[in-house]
């Protein structure tokens, strides 16, 4: 059962997805939380961010985002995005209610936004 | 003359020489560059295309064996290839580089390549189909005239084709030099009943716009990797069988 929930994980950790998957009609949803891991890339980037609700409990939260090459493009300073970091992710929610997002904006701790 | 000043004059000398060179082998030179895929004036292949009958069996076979999200190609980084890779290209820019013998499209997207044989009299008796196809290209005063074949037949991407298909592209350098204009006519009777005209276009990218690599199997093989920890760590959990 946990190798079973460990091969789920991983499936959802690095998949992309198709835009099919997001309510893009949704565009002000936010997540909060403490990033574990981050991954610059094509097609999509992704962060693994850890969200811990009112009464404790950690869940994993997979945001995927634009391409590394659209996010230099668009000014985005990638060093300032680090596992570790308290981030708040906005952007179209997952449409199954899976923890999954898109993200469109970044908002860093000291209140520094990357966007569009 | 100081030997800066003398760089600099056999730069701009030799700037001039590009210049007539490419004028001398016909070709507009105000194509070679970086260009940005410009959305807003662009048309897109249409949501009901023409189909025929066989066409829409296709496309339909397509959709019905293949889940939206399980199963996106774009996911697994397939490039669809021609002529989808001609039309849209999101944010993506493109590189043209023109010489008499080739003109080269670089792709930042998905890092494809096309290239246009502008030296061929005699097409080959037979042509292995790929993805972008094999295009020949002429020019016509100020026109680049593109035709290509031998496309591999592809179900996903924006345009589904057979491997009958066909493109005749007309690329005008337009807005004086700040905007390019490529005419697509597409024609496939297997996949459509009648050709399909689009127009697809351009603007200049700012100065300065350098090209980025597109690696897009990263996420693959760090599924891959993991998916590997992940056994070796049950095993190591089990015991050896």
């Amino acid at each position: 059962m946990i190798a079973a929930c460990l091969i789920l994980a991983a499936g959802a950790s690095t998949a992309h997805h198709s835009p099919v998957n997001f309510d893009l009609g949704v565009t002000d949803f936010a997540v909060t939380g403490t990033i574990s891991n981050v991954s610059f890339r094509n097609p999509h980037s992704v962060i693994e961010l850890q969200v811990e609700s009112p009464d404790g409990v950690v869940t994993e939260w997979y945001v995927e985002f634009s391409s590394v090459n659209l996010l230099l493009r668009r000014g985005w300073d990638l060093d300032r995005i680090k596992a570790g970091d308290t981030v708040t992710c906005v952007g179209n929610p997952s449409r199954s209610g899976d923890p999954e997002m898109y993200m469109w904006t970044i908002r860093l701790e000291d209140g520094t936004e990357f966007g569009r | 003359m100081s030997p800066i000043k003398v760089v600099a004059n056999l730069l701009s000398a030799l700037a001039v020489a590009a210049t007539v060179s490419s004028a001398a082998f016909g070709a507009d030179s105000r194509l070679a560059g970086i260009w940005l895929p410009d959305a807003s004036r662009s048309q897109r292949m249409p949501a009901n295309p023409p189909f025929t009958p066989e066409g829409r069996r296709i496309v339909d076979d397509w959709r019905a064996s293949h889940d939206p999200i399980e199963d996106d190609p774009g996911a697994f980084c397939q490039a669809p290839g021609m002529p989808s890779l001609a039309l849209g290209g999101a944010d993506y820019p493109v590189e043209i580089i023109v010489t008499p013998e080739q003109v080269t499209l670089l792709m930042e997207l998905h890092q494809q390549n096309r290239r246009i044989f502008m030296d061929v009299d005699e097409l080959p008796e037979r042509i292995f189909p790929q993805r972008n196809g094999y295009s020949t290209g002429r020019w016509d005063g100020d026109t680049l005239i593109v035709e290509t074949r031998a496309i591999r037949a592809i179900t996903f991407g924006s345009v589904p084709h057979s491997d009958q298909v066909q493109v005749m592209e007309r690329w005008n350098v337009i807005d004086d030099g700040d905007s390019l204009v490529n005419e697509l006519t597409i024609t496939d009777p297997v996949m459509y009943a009648e050709p399909i005209v689009l127009r697809q276009y351009y603007t200049r990218a700012p100065s300065g716009t350098r090209m980025l690599e597109y690696e897009c199997t990263e996420g693959m093989w760090l599924e891959h990797e993991r998916a590997r920890e992940e056994a070796r760590n049950r095993i190591r959990e089990q015991g050896s069988p």
